[in-house]
């Protein structure tokens, strides 16, 4: 068990992570939604 | 750098108006506008060929001519030669031995800095270069041939740099342990290892030509020059040139093993960094479970703390390379391995910024020492003034703890935005369609942000 003195030190570490994950999360969606986009044309182009 | 531990201890505490983590809310934000700011405005490729301009003939035969490179080259060796006297013959006290400011304080952070603005300015002081040259030149003159060389293995590029680089961190951070406790290097140590540098360096020389040496294997070359090629002048036939800023850095990585370099750079300030503050309690750990298993301390803690040195090359490495096959997603992409070497240069100002970020303060408090009390005194033995300084001390009252909180979070921010702009412009050589190349930069966009929001959460643990 974690001692509750150490919780704000993590919690402190997620601070600092969290824009990181929030530009790999907006880029894994925008590469998704590309991807839909593209194989959606994909089958009225030929 | 870790023989000067009071230099942090003496600043007075950080008042900030908010807390630290939302600097690094701040800094991403100022990064993702940055790059939608490039990905508008900036269209076709602006440092890649990028114009020069050739200064006069008079000063280019006044910089770099034979007297200049005499003279440069006769400087250089003095000081290297002074400097591991008094690492062998002075004090041991670290602080008042000028040995250790002057090679791991002035040299190994003065010149990056200087050369990232004013171009690779440590080349004509290299001693090892300047005797290595004078070497050949004898022996020209007497044998009436140019020395023969060995041909440099193409595969093995700049990897002895690399790994060079990081033994030369590890001797100043990692080596300095006695009976299990970080003490720091010792200027006998310190005047030993640039001896024992020296000889490798000139066999090396020897073996492979001076040149060929200094532009692949020699650390402080490759390292300092590395920096140099983000500054504005440079020489090419003998002239003298001035060029657009961070342009010549495009074509620094086309060499096997510098993205090694410019990673292990990186990797080792962050250790430096992390190992007094965010590392501290898993370094402890390790430590601790080693001499549990009846390991020698001093083993011990070396052991840990290359471990946990590995580790963040290791893991520095892992984000570049998780941002390299990002891109490697983007339609029309060139290989990974053309992608892994054609975007090493962009790191070369966060490279830069982390060292600024991390060594700033220290840099300013012990030149003080260094322009004042070691010049004066530079064995530390008590019995010499020659300039009469010897009794001055260093004014740590000259940086608050907030003015070098906000020079640390300026030089992250500035570095990770140039970052940007030299990977925004390689990618418009590889995506000439510059939708294509601003879909490519979303990975390298999220490359920068990890690596300012690290920076910053070491820079905050240790300041904290």
């Amino acid at each position: 068990m974690l001692p509750l003195a150490h919780a704000g030190h993590y919690a402190l570490w997620i601070l600092y992570v969290l824009p990181v994950l929030i530009v790999v999360g907006a880029i894994v969606r925008s590469a998704l939604a590309q991807r839909r986009d593209h194989e959606s044309e994909e089958p009225g182009a030929g | 750098m870790s023989f000067l531990p009071l230099a942090h201890a003496l600043v007075s505490r950080q008042d900030l108006p908010v807390p630290a983590w939302l600097f690094a809310w701040g800094a991403s934000i100022v990064l993702i506008v940055s790059f939608f700011a490039l990905a508008a405005g900036w269209r076709t490729p602006r440092f890649e060929q990028a114009p020069t301009r050739s200064l006069g003939a008079g000063l280019s035969r006044a910089l770099l001519g034979l007297p200049a490179q005499i003279v440069c080259g006769a400087i250089g060796v003095f000081l290297l030669g002074f400097a591991i006297y008094a690492g062998l013959e002075g004090t041991e006290a670290p602080d008042r031995n000028f040995a250790l400011t002057f090679l791991f304080v002035t040299c190994w952070l003065g010149f990056p800095v200087f050369s990232a603005i004013f171009g690779d300015i440590f080349r004509p002081f290299n001693p090892w270069r300047a005797v290595g040259r004078a070497v050949g030149a004898g022996f020209e003159a007497i044998a009436g041939q140019r020395p023969a060389h060995l041909a440099y293995p193409e595969r093995l590029g700049r990897w002895p740099a690399a790994v060079g680089l990081l033994a030369v961190v590890w001797l100043e951070v990692v080596y300095g342990a006695s009976g299990g406790v970080a003490v720091g290097l010792d200027p006998h140590a310190a005047g030993v290892a640039a001896l024992v540098y020296s000889a490798y360096t000139l066999a090396m020389m020897a073996v492979f030509g001076v040149e060929e040496w200094c532009e692949r294997g020699e650390v402080f070359s490759v390292y300092f020059g590395m920096f140099g090629r983000l500054g504005i002048f440079g020489s090419r036939d003998g002239r003298l040139e001035r060029r657009r800023p961070f342009a010549a850095a495009t074509t620094w990585a086309t060499i096997p093993g510098s993205a090694a370099v410019v990673i292990a750079s990186i990797a080792s300030t962050s250790y430096d960094g992390a190992s007094e503050g965010a590392f501290k309690d898993g370094i402890e750990g390790v430590f601790e479970w080693l001499a549990d298993t009846g390991m020698n301390l001093t083993t011990a803690l070396r052991l840990t703390d290359t471990i946990f040195m590995a580790l963040c090359f290791a893991g520095v490495g892992l984000v570049y390379l998780l941002g390299v096959r990002g891109m490697r997603t983007v339609p029309g992409a060139p290989s990974l391995a053309k992608l892994r070497v054609g975007f090493a240069h962009s790191l070369i100002p966060i490279a830069l910024a982390y060292l600024v970020a991390h060594y700033f303060s220290l840099f300013v408090f012990q030149e003080q020492a260094q322009f004042g009390y070691l010049l004066s005194d530079p064995l530390g033995t008590g019995t010499t003034d020659l300039f009469g300084t010897a009794a001055s001390g260093i004014d740590f009252r000259v940086l608050s703890a907030n003015a070098i909180w906000y020079v640390q979070v300026g030089a992250l921010v500035t570095g990770h935005v140039i970052g940007l702009m030299l990977a925004h412009d390689r990618a418009l050589v590889y995506w000439p369609e510059y939708r294509r190349a601003t879909a490519s930069q979303y990975w390298m966009l999220a490359v920068m942000v990890a690596f300012t929001c690290f920076g910053l959460y070491l820079l905050s643990v240790s300041n904290g």
